[in-house]
């Protein structure tokens, strides 16, 4: 997979809440809330903004529609794309959480000021 | 109360673009009807704030999207339908002034200005609902109809209708972007909901000093700036407004050079038909850049 810039929090979030399989637009806000312990809390307008940013890309996609008591739904799942580029995501802060985990228990240097 | 918190969100969702809010305002609702705690009423701060804010980077989006063709032809037409909802502020402010004063003004030439109000709102509606030769009939009747009320027809249209005279500017620069309207013919979007722009007009934009002289030109400054910085979310704007300052730029250039000439040497027409025979020029020569240049890429 070519290089790609790292995604943003609400995004990876989005991304990762579709893991397990097509959402609607509430179901996401909420999976993310429980995804993230209650950090990441989406607002409608952030939501709609990442979800048009992330079909512009090809990460996800609309899979379904349909209409629940007079009220418009739609399900998104994610693409080919977006499963491998949450995956890259997730091994990209994973390596870069480990760079300092690691050395944790590490000798540390001091570097004096001149 | 379901109702009211549905119906204030709508009212919030019209910050996003028409054809968005067509295509994804209902899903949206749901979301928001979805989250909102029971007995709710009014929408939560985070949610406006989140709103809003996703409509001005949709904007954004459709903004980079937009072909040039299509910016250049929705500001002009917002161009008209600011010109022509100051002529016709203009025209409703002389004619209200008339009004309070009837025992210095001839009630014919009151009535020629409530007609001119008429006359320049129709121009607005017509331009509005996409119908551009009505406008500019409409616009031409409008600037009759003030002739006649400035100066009844004591003298020649030379002199009545002319660049110094402070009507002239936004119903000349209306009719001509009306012309060039009824042949780019944009699509159009609200009609008659333009013409609630008159009232505002009437203090924001430059006319009628003596009525509004405090708060006006602080108004037009703001409304300008706004215009300017509309361009990120809206590009179509920033030309509109563009357009409305060469209205008020060849009004003042019209003074300048007949304060360097004086109108017997240049007269006034002379400057009016030399500056409509350059933007008529221009328009031949544009095409002809533009076919020369889909010949070449051949």
């Amino acid at each position: 997979m070519s290089m790609r810039t790292p995604l943003r929090e609400p995004s990876y979030f989005v991304l990762a809440a579709l893991l397990d399989g097509p959402l609607h637009g509430y179901a996401v806000i909420k999976r993310v809330d429980e995804l993230s312990a209650g950090r990441v809390r989406l607002a409608a307008g952030t939501l709609y903004a990442a979800l048009d940013r992330l079909a512009a890309e090809e990460l996800l996609t609309v899979v379904s529609e349909e209409v629940v008591n007079g009220r418009a739904r739609r399900y998104y799942g994610l693409t080919e794309n977006g499963s491998v580029a949450v995956r890259a995501e997730a091994e990209r802060m994973a390596a870069a959480a480990a760079l300092v985990i690691k050395r944790k228990h590490a000798a540390r240097t001091v570097v004096k000021p001149a | 109360m379901t109702g009211s918190l549905e119906r204030r969100y709508r009212r919030l969702l019209s910050a996003y673009p028409g054809s968005y809010r067509r295509q994804r305002g209902d899903e949206i609702l749901t979301t928001l009807l979805d989250m909102s705690a029971p007995g709710r009423d009014w929408p939560a701060p985070r949610e406006v704030a989140g709103l809003l804010v996703g409509a001005a980077r949709t904007r954004m989006r459709i903004n980079l999207s937009r072909p040039a063709r299509e910016v250049w032809a929705g500001g002009l037409r917002l161009a008209a339908l600011i010109l022509l909802a100051e002529a016709c502020s203009q025209a409703a402010t002389q004619a209200g002034l008339d009004l309070t004063n009837l025992s210095t003004t001839l009630p014919a030439e009151t009535a020629a200005f409530i007609v001119a109000t008429v006359l320049s709102a129709g121009a607005l509606a017509s331009v509005a609902s996409g119908r551009y030769w009505l406008g500019c009939a409409a616009v031409v009747g409008a600037g009759a109809a003030e002739m006649v009320g400035s100066h009844g027809f004591r003298t020649g249209p030379a002199t009545l209708f002319g660049p110094a005279q402070e009507y002239f500017w936004p119903l000349a620069s209306g009719l001509a972007v009306c012309a060039a309207l009824a042949w780019v013919r944009p699509p159009t979007g609200r009609g008659l909901w333009w013409l609630l722009a008159v009232p505002p007009a009437a203090v924001i934009l430059p006319n009628q000093y003596d009525a509004t002289v405090h708060i006006q030109p602080y108004a037009a400054f703001a409304f300008l700036a706004v215009c300017l910085l509309s361009t990120v979310v809206d590009a179509r704007v920033p030309v509109a407004g563009a357009a409305v300052c060469l209205s008020y730029a060849a009004y003042l250039l019209y003074f300048l050079q007949a304060g360097w000439f004086g109108p017997e040497v240049w007269p006034a027409f002379d400057f009016v038909t030399g500056l409509a025979g350059l933007l008529l020029a221009s328009i031949p020569l544009g095409r002809l850049v533009l076919r020369s240049r889909s010949t070449n890429a051949r």
